[in-house]
């Protein structure tokens, strides 16, 4: 990814933390709050697979931070969570490339899932034990949101050349 | 090793923040630099608010007048005998050589975020430091105690609601004046009540109000109704839960206590002491009023 392609992107990252972040504290009905998709976790692992060079492990702690603030608990956790969701996103990019949408879903799922389960496990330590295991409501409407992004080009660029030749 | 300093860093963070608080000053301007954010995130919750306003007919604009009117007629004829019993209260506490119930002034709130985290409960409002909002004081809706106020920005505020599972308060039973502990415990629609001896009188249906032993919430505001009493006896408690009275999940608007205005004729009561750790009055081994969020 060459250097002016990235400069554009820059304003899109930014824009798109913020819709996710925006989606992330609207106030929801009661029955539907549990319900959330991760939007950050799914922004996160869309862009690390899209530009990985771009968008990496700082850029999803950055974002995290930003969303410990507006949510207001222990600062650092959403940080901690998404840095290590965009660390696992980077290990895994090249073979989900080759996933297909389910597949693909099923891993954005445990990605998400993981994001919440540490987020909500530092939140625990802080006194706010979590009453069940519906906070992974979260992250299996994240998932069913999957295929609805990422016909918008899911994959490494890098990867894209490598399969016209084949 | 990237991700090995990050997390650090995140750890670090953490621990400075949720263990030492040292991030407090960083927390206001923070919350300050968030108002915007959750402006524009409640903003289709109010635009619809407002075309809700602006489309409604003129049948129902009337309607609803005419209804509001009929309702302040009755509120207000209720505060004409209320001034009298207040009055005759006055007078009763005089004799018996007690302290003066203390008046309270209340500022007017919108709730412009939700904490989206299912864990813990808090609101963010939209008067801070700028409108004489301290951590500690009490907010309130109409139909009962709503919660706290624990973070003050300079324009908005964090509300930790009385639902939330660090947050427990003296209360005390209409009926017979029992004093209890009121604890949340992360759900929105029930409280625990703590320490009720199995052969206390406390039944569902029972109101219970806050009580200003602990000198941070104002008394007398609902807290929650008694829904069920279980006495095991296998245990030295019965297990009590009471259903909340404030609307948390549907108030728009809250009050914030602003001012406990001290009693004129009585001996001077302490200021509720915001900063420093509140201490129990009742049975010591309950927390009472917030630790550390």
């Amino acid at each position: 990814m060459s250097a002016d392609a990235n400069q554009p992107s820059r304003l899109l990252f930014a824009a798109s933390v913020l819709a996710a972040l925006l989606g992330a504290i609207v106030p929801l009905p009661g029955w539907l709050a549990p319900a959330r998709p991760d939007w950050l976790a799914l922004l996160v692992v869309y862009w690390v697979l899209r530009l990985p060079h771009g968008f990496g492990i700082f850029s999803a702690w950055l974002a995290g931070l930003l969303m410990d603030v507006l949510s207001g608990g222990v600062i650092g956790r959403h940080a901690l969570a998404l840095a290590v969701v965009a660390y696992a996103a980077l290990l895994l990019r090249h073979r989900l490339a080759h996933y297909t949408l389910a597949q693909q879903a099923a891993v954005v799922f445990l990605l998400c899932a993981a994001d919440q389960i540490l987020a909500g496990w530092v939140q625990s330590v802080a006194g706010h034990p979590t009453q069940s295991l519906i906070f992974l409501m979260g992250s299996l409407t994240a998932a069913f949101c999957w295929p609805l992004i990422t016909p918008a080009s899911p994959r490494d660029r890098s990867l894209d050349g490598w399969q016209a030749v084949s | 090793m990237r991700l090995g300093a990050l997390v650090l860093a995140s750890v670090l963070l953490m621990l400075a923040d949720g263990r030492f608080g040292m991030l407090r000053p960083a927390r206001a301007a923070l919350a300050d630099a968030a108002v915007p954010v959750h402006w524009l995130s409640s903003a289709p919750e109010r635009l619809f608010a407002w075309l809700g306003e602006v489309l409604s007919t003129r049948e129902t604009l009337l309607e609803e007048n005419r209804a509001l009117r009929a309702e302040a007629l009755v509120l207000r004829a209720r505060t004409q005998r209320l001034a009298a019993i207040a009055a005759e209260n006055v007078r009763l506490r005089e004799l018996l050589n007690s302290t003066a119930v203390r008046d309270e002034r209340v500022l007017v709130a919108e709730i412009i975020g939700v904490s989206p985290d299912l864990s813990s409960q808090t609101v963010v409002i939209d008067k801070g430091r700028h409108h004489g909002l301290r951590t500690g004081q009490a907010v309130i809706d109409a139909y009962g105690l709503f919660g706290q106020v624990i973070e003050v920005g300079r324009l908005s505020s964090r509300v930790l609601l009385v639902t939330d599972a660090m947050h427990a308060l003296p209360a005390q039973v209409v009926r017979n004046g029992a004093r209890v502990i009121v604890e949340g415990d992360g759900r929105v629609d029930a409280l625990n009540v703590d320490h009720v001896a199995a052969t206390m009188d406390v039944r569902p249906g029972d109101l219970l109000v806050s009580s200003e032993l602990e000198q941070r919430f104002p008394g007398g505001f609902p807290v929650g109704v008694v829904e069920s009493v279980v006495n095991d006896p296998g245990k030295p408690f019965a297990v009590v839960q009471a259903r909340p009275s404030a609307q948390l999940d549907r108030s728009r608007h809250v009050l914030v206590v602003t001012a406990l205005a001290p009693p004129a004729a009585a001996k001077p009561v302490e200021p509720p002491d915001a900063a420093a750790e509140p201490e129990p009055e009742l049975e010591p081994q309950a927390p009472v009023g917030v630790s550390r969020p």
